[in-house]
């Protein structure tokens, strides 16, 4: 492909880009309401060893609108990777983005006990972090 | 951007790395069954259940193989970029500072692109902001419209 015809893929790429990120602003003037804790999915209490007081819950939405965020941000890392020219980089950062939109898409299809699994899996990070240090 | 990776890898590659690997899925996830039993999915698995959930429009056909594509083990654009072997061919002395990097800019911005709208355009239903579902699904369409227009095989980097 000449370098023209490279350049002018890419400036269709960008006006893509703009166009999406024009439509994120909406989420804000959406006003969507933030719900606070819910218990713990019943199929979690279930297993856990009888005599177990379950004192927290799982925020669903935080977790929803956290990987909403993530991916936000992913993408604009693309975008000042791309215009740097670094598309190696850029193509690893995709897939990350890849990444988050199907793991997101699988919890929606049980989305009370996955989305408790992703919250408690952080718990689990915390712990091997703190066993690190 | 699939066809473009496939064409890159010969028989011979493919059967060496085959036979050099094997199955190389790996675990993505893991669910508790009420039995007490556990159930691992893989990447390809949460795609498959995503397929199953969500059926197969034109728009998802695509996406599910972009990124089965983009998860194989065989031609792998994230492993690509890591070894760096083709800038490398570009050296005669190692300088360990080469500038721009080989990736295809347009294939990862076009991907980001439509996998930021396939993620928001879910969150969107998740919170009942109809109007920004809307919004999403007319960016797609106007991107399939175009390539509509341009006819097949117009892009080799997605929609």
């Amino acid at each position: 492909m000449s370098p023209p015809a490279i350049d002018s893929q890419y400036a269709q790429a960008v006006e893509d880009y703009d166009a999406l990120r024009k439509i994120i602003p909406k989420f804000r003037s959406g006003h969507a309401w933030l719900r606070d804790a819910d218990d713990l999915s019943y199929r979690i209490r279930a297993s856990v060893a009888p005599g177990t007081p379950i004192t927290k819950g799982v925020r669903r939405d935080y977790v929803v609108c956290a990987l909403a965020n993530k991916g936000c941000n992913t993408h604009a890392s693309v975008r000042m990777l791309t215009d740097a020219g670094n598309g190696d980089d850029a193509m690893v950062l995709t897939r990350v983005l890849l990444e988050t939109a199907v793991v997101f898409r699988w919890m929606m299809i049980d989305p009370v006990y996955r989305l408790d699994l992703y919250g408690l899996s952080s718990k689990l990070f915390e712990r091997h972090w703190a066993h690190l240090v | 951007m699939v066809a473009k990776a496939k064409a890159a890898l010969t028989t011979e590659e493919s059967a060496v790395v085959q036979a050099a690997f094997g199955n190389v899925q790996y675990r993505w996830a893991r669910e508790r069954l009420p039995d007490g039993k556990f159930i691992e999915y893989s990447f390809d698995g949460m795609l498959k259940d995503i397929e199953k959930a969500e059926g197969t429009a034109a728009m998802k056909n695509f996406i599910y193989e972009v990124s089965y594509h983009m998860h194989s083990a065989h031609a792998h654009a994230t492993a690509d970029g890591m070894r760096q072997f083709k800038t490398l061919g570009q050296q005669k002395f190692f300088t360990c500072e080469l500038g721009f990097s080989s990736g295809d800019c347009t294939v990862a911005l076009k991907g980001a692109n439509t996998y930021l709208s396939w993620l928001l355009s879910h969150v969107a239903v998740y919170l009942g902001l109809s109007d920004v579902e809307a919004a999403f699904d007319q960016w797609i369409a106007n991107i399939q419209a175009r390539h509509a227009a341009a006819g097949p095989g117009a892009s080799h980097a997605g929609p």
